[in-house]
């Protein structure tokens, strides 16, 4: 996977409680708690379900969130999301869409796809969008190990569609 | 041609149904049951889902999924004010929250629903041998008292119990309004 990510201020974890949306976690502690409050409630838009994919602007900050299912031992499955916060827009946003993807898909893969892990982890995905590679010991034996930023590969862009695109502009 | 299509067509009457109730009440899978005609998992409504619109003959019925915690209430009366009819979801297992269920539902009646609303309460998840009966739940949940067209039925979306005679009670009713 190829994706150029730069490294956002926080990372959030929402999920639904008994009686809406509550902040789990978040990491570094260091957005004002009005703009986690507003984050909280804005990262699950009306309807959404798991496997949805967002981003909008909260004053002067820019997030996206991914809405996924948390499988519990008794009754329904809950839904949670995770949210990367920017101090502007110019983060890829596909990239993070595709890394929040795979990082759920992976721990649900094996089975620990839980908001406890994912508290967890969360300092360690933070730290791994600096260094482009994400190492995550979930136990003994297991380990979720995520590259992003392999330099030697070149995006490859279509110079004629792009040009029949520019003409239609 | 089409203008005299339109003259001639019987024209749908639509209707606007909303479900409520607390949640984990098990609104969503009456919802998706109906949808579908089986048993779905699913996973809390975030907030309002609009779900897909049923038919019966001349009537169409738009039905909205409100999300039950209580963040999300305060979003009920927008809806229910405009309602046709209202579906109001007990989990018949979960007697430790049946008064603030109770209360919920009050709530609703007070300030939420025009005289001519019609109101299907469901005793939901009656596969469970736990929890309330049917007949003391309407005295001690108030529903003798109402003034609006009601019905109750003990429901269960694991086995289809009731689910078909519940709606079409609903639907029947709505069709008077028309």
């Amino acid at each position: 996977m190829v994706v150029i990510i730069i490294k956002p201020l926080s990372l959030c974890l929402v999920q639904m409680g008994k009686k809406g949306l509550e902040l789990v976690k978040t990491h570094p502690k260091v957005l004002p708690d009005e703009v986690l409050s507003e984050i909280t409630y804005k990262s699950m838009p009306m309807g959404a379900k798991s496997g949805d994919f967002s981003s909008a602007g909260i004053g002067s900050f820019y997030y996206s969130s991914y809405v996924f299912k948390l499988p519990q031992d008794e009754g329904r499955d809950n839904i949670g999301t995770i949210v990367a916060i920017f101090p502007n827009m110019d983060y890829d946003i596909d990239g993070i869409r595709k890394l929040f993807t795979v990082i759920v898909k992976e721990l649900e893969g094996k089975a620990f796809l839980r908001m406890e892990i994912m508290k967890e982890i969360l300092p360690n995905l933070y730290d791994g969008f600096s260094k482009g590679r994400i190492n995550i010991k979930i136990s003994s034996s297991t380990s979720i190990s995520i590259d992003f930023s392999d330099e030697n590969e070149e995006k490859v862009v279509d110079e004629s569609k792009a040009f029949s695109d520019d003409l239609w502009k | 041609m089409s203008f005299l299509l339109n003259l001639f067509r019987s024209k749908n009457r639509e209707v606007d149904v909303t479900i409520c109730g607390l949640d984990n009440a098990g609104k969503t899978t009456i919802v998706k049951y109906l949808e579908t005609g089986e048993f779905v998992e699913t996973q809390p409504t975030m907030g309002i889902n609009r779900g897909e619109s049923i038919h019966s003959g001349k009537i169409e019925i738009n039905v909205f999924d409100l999300g039950g915690q209580e963040d999300f209430r305060q979003l009920w009366s927008e809806v229910n004010e405009k309602s046709d009819g209202i579906v109001y979801v007990v989990d018949k297992t979960d007697v430790m929250r049946f008064e603030e269920s109770y209360n919920v539902f009050h709530n609703v009646l007070k300030s939420q629903l025009h005289k001519d609303i019609k109101i299907l309460v469901l005793l939901h998840k009656s596969d469970e041998p736990e929890g309330l009966e049917r007949n003391r739940f309407i005295k001690e949940f108030g529903l003798l008292e109402m003034p609006f067209q009601w019905a109750c039925y003990e429901t269960s979306a694991k086995t289809g119990e009731n689910i078909y005679e519940a709606f079409k009670w609903f639907v029947e009713s709505l069709k008077e309004v028309s």
